[in-house]
């Protein structure tokens, strides 16, 4: 097509102000912000599936960002740890159950913690339909291999996958805490902990963005 | 008209029209809601002592932290096991916030919270839900009902069924035991929807 000669700068500006504006309407600021209070991974843990313990996992691994494996939900369990406020280590070999609005169970065995008790189911393994009731099953206290419910979340998870969306460190009016296996209900002799420094700290996402803070 | 003078007349008419927008129709919410103390002479909100059972229902339904107990979300619903009403300095420190149980998952839900949720209720659509309350329009205009029965889009999806315990449970409080709702009493009706997860 041939635009007399005054017009094509014109046209030029145009057509980058329309990719330009394009390409931002492809990008959400807030999860982009979300995504970047994360933080950078931490020395010596690369991306693997160990990485960012208590972080909102489908935050980055969920249809917007994109990440693999994609996940529907995702988290990590702790054990409580012996004093109030002391260090968080991942409780290995857990298993998540999924109860969901449609009266759908997870199979036994699908979603296990590991060794830094990370766990996500991706949507190939388990479509949920919300609400979810969400239950963990581990070694009892007198046979460790009984498999027994250990907890149970009070309430729902209502719409969002990533555990620590909500479980953040320290509980707070905002936040109910990491999830932990109780501390009286944790068999030492059926489950190994990872050794310090296996695996990475647990860090968790603000639970206030600070626009909102009172 | 040239820019110089477009400009200031484009402020004026935003400005008037800012002005009337306050205006017509629009009562504010104390008018509706009713007072912080509820009264039951004004009869203008529904009534605030079986409130608590419908704010069960509601905390376990809609007030999921990642649902209605989120700060950034409309519709906030406070309680015990999801957003806690919380001071500046219960914010700013947490074992204190943990040892005045205002943690989630922490003591029960308050009156101060119960209040705050009535209010939610009563303050997202307070026009319509006047008119609910004086039996001008059916509870489910309001979208607190079309929202859980899914008349409107929601991305929590359905969480009432039409007739079910949890709708009833909410129609009853909002229309004050109304004749074409089945419903014995608000209390009732909330604990069966809470006992059958309806």
């Amino acid at each position: 097509m041939n635009h007399p000669r005054s017009l094509r700068p014109l046209i030029a500006i145009v057509g980058v102000g329309l990719a330009l504006g394009v390409a931002a309407a492809c990008t959400d600021p807030l999860r982009d912000r979300q995504i970047a209070e994360l933080g950078e991974e931490q020395d010596g843990f690369p991306e693997s599936p160990i990485h960012r313990p208590g972080q909102p996992c489908v935050l980055c691994h969920g249809d917007y960002f994109g990440a693999e494996p994609q996940m529907v939900l995702g988290g990590t369990v702790f054990v409580e740890p012996e004093e109030p406020g002391g260090p968080l280590l991942g409780a290995p070999g857990y298993e998540i159950r999924l109860l969901d609005s449609q009266g759908r169970i997870t199979s036994e065995g699908l979603i296990t913690t590991n060794e830094c008790g990370n766990f996500w189911v991706t949507e190939e393994q388990f479509k949920p339909a919300y609400p979810l009731r969400v239950e963990i099953y581990g070694p009892s206290l007198s046979d460790p291999d009984r498999i027994v419910q250990i907890s149970a979340m009070s309430t729902r998870i209502g719409r969002d996958g990533s555990c620590g969306s909500c479980h953040a460190e320290p509980l707070s009016p905002l936040s109910p805490g990491a999830v932990v296996v109780p501390r009286a209900l944790f068999n030492a002799d059926a489950v190994d902990l990872p050794a310090p420094g296996d695996c990475p700290e647990p860090r968790y996402r603000p639970t206030v963005p600070e626009s909102l803070a009172p | 008209m040239t820019m110089r003078r477009l400009i200031p007349a484009s402020l004026l008419v935003a400005g008037a029209l800012g002005v009337l927008g306050c205006e017509p129709g629009s009562e504010p919410i104390e008018a509706l809601c009713g007072p912080f103390e509820y009264d039951p002479e004004t009869q203008t909100a529904p009534d605030s002592d079986d409130f608590p059972k419908v704010s069960s229902l509601l905390e376990r339904r809609c007030g999921t932290l990642d649902c209605h107990g989120s700060l950034a979300r409309p519709l906030r619903i406070y309680g015990a096991g999801g957003l806690r009403l919380f001071t500046l300095e219960e914010y700013n420190d947490a074992a204190l916030a943990q040892e005045n149980g205002t943690v989630s998952g922490g003591s029960g839900t308050t009156s101060a919270e119960h209040e705050a949720n009535r209010r939610s209720i009563c303050g997202i659509e307070p026009e319509l839900t006047g008119e609910v309350i004086r039996g001008e329009l059916p509870p489910e205009e309001l979208m607190v009902m079309k929202k859980p029965l899914l008349i409107e889009r929601h991305k929590g999806g359905a969480l009432f069924q039409t007739g079910g315990p949890g709708a009833v449970c909410l129609s009853c409080w909002l229309r004050s035991f109304p004749d074409d709702i089945d419903c014995q009493d608000v209390v009732t009706e909330c604990q069966k929807a809470i006992r059958d997860n309806l």
